[in-house]
């Protein structure tokens, strides 16, 4: 695609740093809205055609991408050695439309609940927990645009949170796995409903529905049929003529000026020079893990804790959402290997309950993770044997016919989990690398027990002939990354306010997971899309206004 | 390699093996390759060892040349080793990989699993979704 470019000195209005899932939004909405914007993405375009369902390119795509690329620590508490080579760490894709390329598309919203939980729960002793300073009732209308802006297909539920609109599409078809936990919640008493997907269930926008080839975690989709900011909001922004999208920069620092002001921003191009974008504000949308780097990267005399910081609390509190599981082995075949990754969803116990003696709650699907080498090296019970006749026999007699339920869950913000720089292990731009510390708070492992119990009852309510548990094990990293540069309306604890503008300076912007003040239950895309719809309606309104 | 990789996955019952598979064509060209090449002095040793053992219990000519009971026996003595570990993620891989990559001949290996190979595929997928109103056995108590 054809698109406006701008030079360095350019009159640009807002550089936007991150092409994924909030910077993609923030690009669309601000260029529309009549402004000139620069999009900034470390990583490469890559086009739907270049994706394949080769699952070992993909395994090696996405370490390449990720965190093998990455000069990451992880230590549990900050008296621990930092240690390199981590199972997980913190995981996300470098490349046009970030992990919004590559992601399940599980697009839950929140519930009213969650932006007043601390309200109504009381505080928990040795967290952050807090209340958001948003409502629900004021972020439904951008969660309404993000169903019909990239196209959101799904059907109303019984524990769904009152919705202004219908969904963009209908429903995406029932798998096996779905008619499983339909008959595990009705022999139980519980609620299966349909899970609602950032897929195209029929032709959407001039975009193909989806083609259930089976393809979707970790890959991109050859059809586009996967509502990726790939496919949506970066050419809608392309095509206002008032946006370029730059691949393959990497943002070092933001500047700022003797009034405390940001003035842009310094990246390296894809030659390995040194750049810099001036721009009249800055908006960062690069994950919770860039964005607080970024930030305590940008420390000058003026802001010496790093950039946005006074509080001290950038990079901390970070949070992924817990997770446990249950597989079952059924008489006859699901071929989870067809469809989208998941089409029902459980919620009853998505509320905490203090009669379960823990803070948290979350929903459950029901899906299968696995590709045939994956699942041939390590997705068999253990009881089993792992090479020979007994093993070929199992693997022929498993792996059309199991499938998984899987917790999405709370984890609490602590103070003490958090993104730092990690000056020992630089990276190849001289970037310190990230160190993750994290340790989960006991209610964390409390809640993961506890679903893992409740699906191993629904997996026999189902009628499993087998039914083997995954271990409940401690968090080191995963892929949601929340909470480090927070929403909050008092500046000593919080770094942004209420439109995601930083409390210390003027015309910097930080919209992403980071600025999420407490977890949800999962599936954290859709807020994020519809925290950057809201975001941007302010900012467009504040820019209007000279009231940046 | 190739004695090894069909006592891995075995052809004795009736369906394609590691042998009928090509595995070892794949591990030849994966062991060639960045990813994987750093494996080969750990897959190297562990075969030599594993002739060494076949030499111990009286077959001079290695371990390949041992019945598949005795070949057996033996790896039953090193599969927690990461030279096995590492054997068998290659032969697994082998089975399973993309065919382009030298094994997996002709996608028997997914066919083996019970995968369908196509880009689209439509409703109904399994046979739950095909008959979503039949009733789940009752479980014993």
């Amino acid at each position: 695609m054809n698109q406006r470019t701008f030079g360095e000195h350019d009159d640009v209005d807002f550089v936007v740093v991150g092409s994924g899932a909030a910077g993609g939004v923030l690009a669309k909405e601000l260029s529309t809205a009549g402004f000139n914007v620069v999009v900034l993405e470390q990583g490469p375009w890559q086009q739907s055609a270049q994706f394949s369902h080769d699952e070992l390119a993909v395994e090696r795509q996405f370490s390449m991408l990720n965190v093998a690329s990455e000069v990451q620590t992880f230590r549990e508490k900050e008296s621990d050695p930092s240690k390199t080579g981590v199972a997980r760490g913190l995981m996300y894709r470098r490349a046009i439309g970030g992990s919004s390329v590559h992601f399940a598309a599980n697009y839950w919203r929140l519930r009213p609940s969650d932006f007043k939980e601390c309200s109504r729960l009381g505080p928990i002793p040795g967290t952050s927990f807090a209340d958001w300073p948003i409502t629900y009732d004021e972020l439904e209308p951008y969660y309404t645009k993000v169903d019909y802006e990239i196209g959101v297909s799904g059907r109303p539920g019984p524990m769904d949170p009152p919705r202004s609109r219908p969904y963009a599409l209908g429903p995406m078809p029932n798998k096996s796995s779905g008619v499983i936990l339909d008959r595990a919640a009705s022999a139980l008493g519980l609620h299966s409903q349909v899970a609602p997907m950032a897929i195209l269930s029929s032709n959407y926008q001039g975009r193909s529905a989806c083609q259930a080839c089976g393809h979707c975690t970790w890959y991109g989709c050859e059809f586009g049929a996967k509502s990726s900011s790939l496919v949506t909001v970066i050419p809608a922004a392309m095509a206002t003529g008032r946006c370029e999208v730059r691949a393959d920069s990497t943002v070092v620092r933001v500047e700022t000026n003797a009034t405390g002001r940001t003035t842009g921003v310094v990246y390296v191009d894809k030659n390995g020079l040194e750049r810099r974008q001036t721009a009249k504000a800055v908006v960062l949308a690069a994950n919770g893990a860039e964005t607080s780097r970024l930030l305590l990267m940008s420390a000058t005399p003026k802001f010496p804790h790093g950039l946005a910081n006074s509080s001290g609390v950038v990079g901390r509190n970070i949070m992924f959402n817990g997770s446990s599981s249950t597989t079952g082995m059924f008489e006859h075949p699901l071929n989870e290997f067809k469809g989208a990754v998941t089409s029902r969803i459980v919620l009853d116990f998505y509320e905490t309950d203090s009669s379960r003696g823990f803070y948290g709650g979350g929903g459950i699907d029901s899906r299968f993770p696995y590709g045939p080498i994956g699942f041939a090296v390590n997705g068999l019970p253990d009881d089993i044997p792992q090479w020979g006749s007994e093993y070929k026999r199992a693997l022929r007699e498993y792996y059309a016919h199991s499938t998984r339920f899987v917790s999405h869950l709370t984890s609490l913000p602590l103070p003490t989990n958090t993104v730092t720089l990690d000056d020992d292990h630089k990276d190849r731009f001289g970037r310190p690398g990230l160190r993750l510390t994290y340790q989960d708070h006991p209610d964390d492992m409390k809640a993961k027990q506890w679903f893992r119990d409740r699906m191993e009852e629904m997996m026999h309510a189902a009628g499993a002939k087998r039914v083997w548990n995954q271990p409940v094990l401690p968090v080191d990293g995963g892929v949601h990354l929340l909470g480090t540069a927070r929403m909050g309306n008092n500046p000593r604890d919080s770094v942004v306010d209420r439109y995601h503008r930083a409390h210390d300076v003027p015309n910097l912007f930080i919209c992403d997971g980071s600025s999420f003040v407490t977890s949800g239950r999962g599936q954290p895309t859709m807020t994020i899309q519809a925290l950057a719809f809201r975001a941007a309606d302010h900012i467009a309104r504040f820019a209007k206004t000279r009231d940046i | 390699m190739k004695a090894l990789a069909a006592r891995i996955l075995p052809s004795d019952d009736g369906t394609p093996g590691a042998e009928e598979l090509g595995v070892v064509y794949f591990i030849d060209r994966a062991l060639g390759t960045p990813n994987f090449s750093t494996q080969l002095p750990l897959v190297r040793t562990g075969l030599a060892d594993l002739d060494t053992s076949a030499r111990d219990a009286g077959e001079r000519s290695g371990f390949a040349a041992l019945t598949s009971q005795r070949q057996i026996r033996i790896i039953q003595r090193i599969d927690h080793t990461p030279f096995f570990a590492a054997a068998r993620a290659l032969v697994v891989i082998g089975a399973f990989a993309d065919p382009t990559y030298g094994g997996n001949r002709g996608g028997a290996g997914w066919k083996m699993l019970g995968i369908e190979h196509g880009i689209s595929f439509s409703a109904p997928f399994g046979w739950y979704d095909a008959n979503p109103e039949s009733d789940p056995p009752k479980r014993a108590a």
